[in-house]
């Protein structure tokens, strides 16, 4: 029996009209009266009914996680996403309504490896043709087809999910680190990597940092060539940062 | 790795660099009204809010490990690189 779709809080137009609010408001830096309110509210209750289509998601993500690699999955975790970056997002992509963004909620697993990763993936897609209760919406591949400048790399796949898009995130380890590790001197030092405004050495050198970690990854190089081609890569962040504390 | 999912908001305060967990159990309707009302009390760009959910807040320390982190930033990148295995 295909469960039922989450009941949305207004129709996809309107829901779509409170987004160009949000956009506009932020463009135009504007006050927010009493139409952005109403438009706040109106998001909010969008992103809201996310959450339950998010959490079978996430249980379904798991079941695949074991199956695919036993006990040696790491960690799987799920978010509803942030007001701001909702707004950022519409900003970023103007020709993008609210309704086709893809990760109102998503999720992440991390595994030991890419093949590991890849068997996950594979799973979901074996069952998604035999007949399960989710519809693959879209794969991105940014390991092999889609690489990113910064040098983000991960898998993600979107479903739909009792009427409504999640997003699932597949990293191996390396990733994830290398992912967090930008995070953190992203946010600590305000370099503007998650917002795509970084300047352009920023972005080579985590670009560079994450080329190091897929070596290490495969085998390329070993742990002491490693640390040395981190130090060199990030050594223009460490420069600026030098005394700056983290928290 | 298994329990239900636990609910957390995370507050982190970007100029002092400090988080604040709010805890939900397995209580997603509450989060998420206690997710505007934070997100209302925090704005002006000086805070991240936001609503995750794992089987532990140990689980979210580590996928979620940049609202955690401390030290300089040179002391993170030593410490990312003594994780590496």
């Amino acid at each position: 029996m295909t469960p039922p779709d989450v009941q949305l809080p207004a129709s996809k137009t309107r829901i779509n009209k409170a987004g160009e609010v949000l956009r506009r408001t932020a463009e135009e830096k504007g006050p927010a009266g009493t139409e952005y309110r109403d438009s706040l509210d109106l998001v909010r209750a969008y992103r809201a009914v996310h959450a339950y289509p998010l959490k079978s998601v996430t249980m379904g993500l798991r079941h695949h996680a074991r199956k695919a690699a036993g006990r040696s999955w790491l960690d799987i975790s799920q978010r509803l996403k942030q007001l701001p970056t909702i707004t950022d997002k519409l900003v970023r992509m103007p020709k993008t309504n609210l309704a086709r963004i893809q990760d109102i909620g998503g999720c992440r697993a991390t595994f030991l490896d890419q093949a590991t990763v890849d068997t996950a993936i594979s799973s979901i897609e074996n069952r998604a043709i035999r007949g399960s209760s989710w519809d693959i919406v879209d794969i991105d591949d940014y390991v092999n087809e889609r690489t990113r400048p910064d040098g983000y790399r991960a898998k993600h796949v979107i479903v739909r999910k009792h009427g409504v898009q999640i997003e699932m995130q597949f990293r191996t380890s390396a990733q994830h680190n290398w992912a967090e590790l930008v995070e953190s001197l992203d946010k600590s030092l305000g370099l503007g990597l998650k917002q795509g405004r970084a300047e352009a050495w920023a972005v080579e050198s985590v670009a560079s940092a994450a080329e190091d970690m897929r070596r290490y990854e495969v085998g390329e190089i070993d742990r002491t060539r490693l640390v040395k081609a981190l130090n060199s890569s990030l050594r223009p962040i460490l420069d600026l940062a030098d005394g700056v504390r983290i928290r | 790795m298994t329990g239900p999912t636990q609910y957390f908001i995370l507050v982190y305060d970007l100029a002092m660099r400090h988080v604040e967990v709010h805890e939900y159990g397995d209580d997603i309707e509450q989060a998420n009204l206690a997710y505007s009302t934070l997100e209302d009390e925090h704005t002006g760009g000086k805070y991240e809010v936001v609503l995750v959910g794992a089987d532990s807040i140990d689980t979210i320390k580590r996928t979620h490990s940049p609202y955690f982190s401390t030290g300089t930033a040179t002391e993170v990148v030593e410490a990312f690189i003594a994780s590496i295995k």
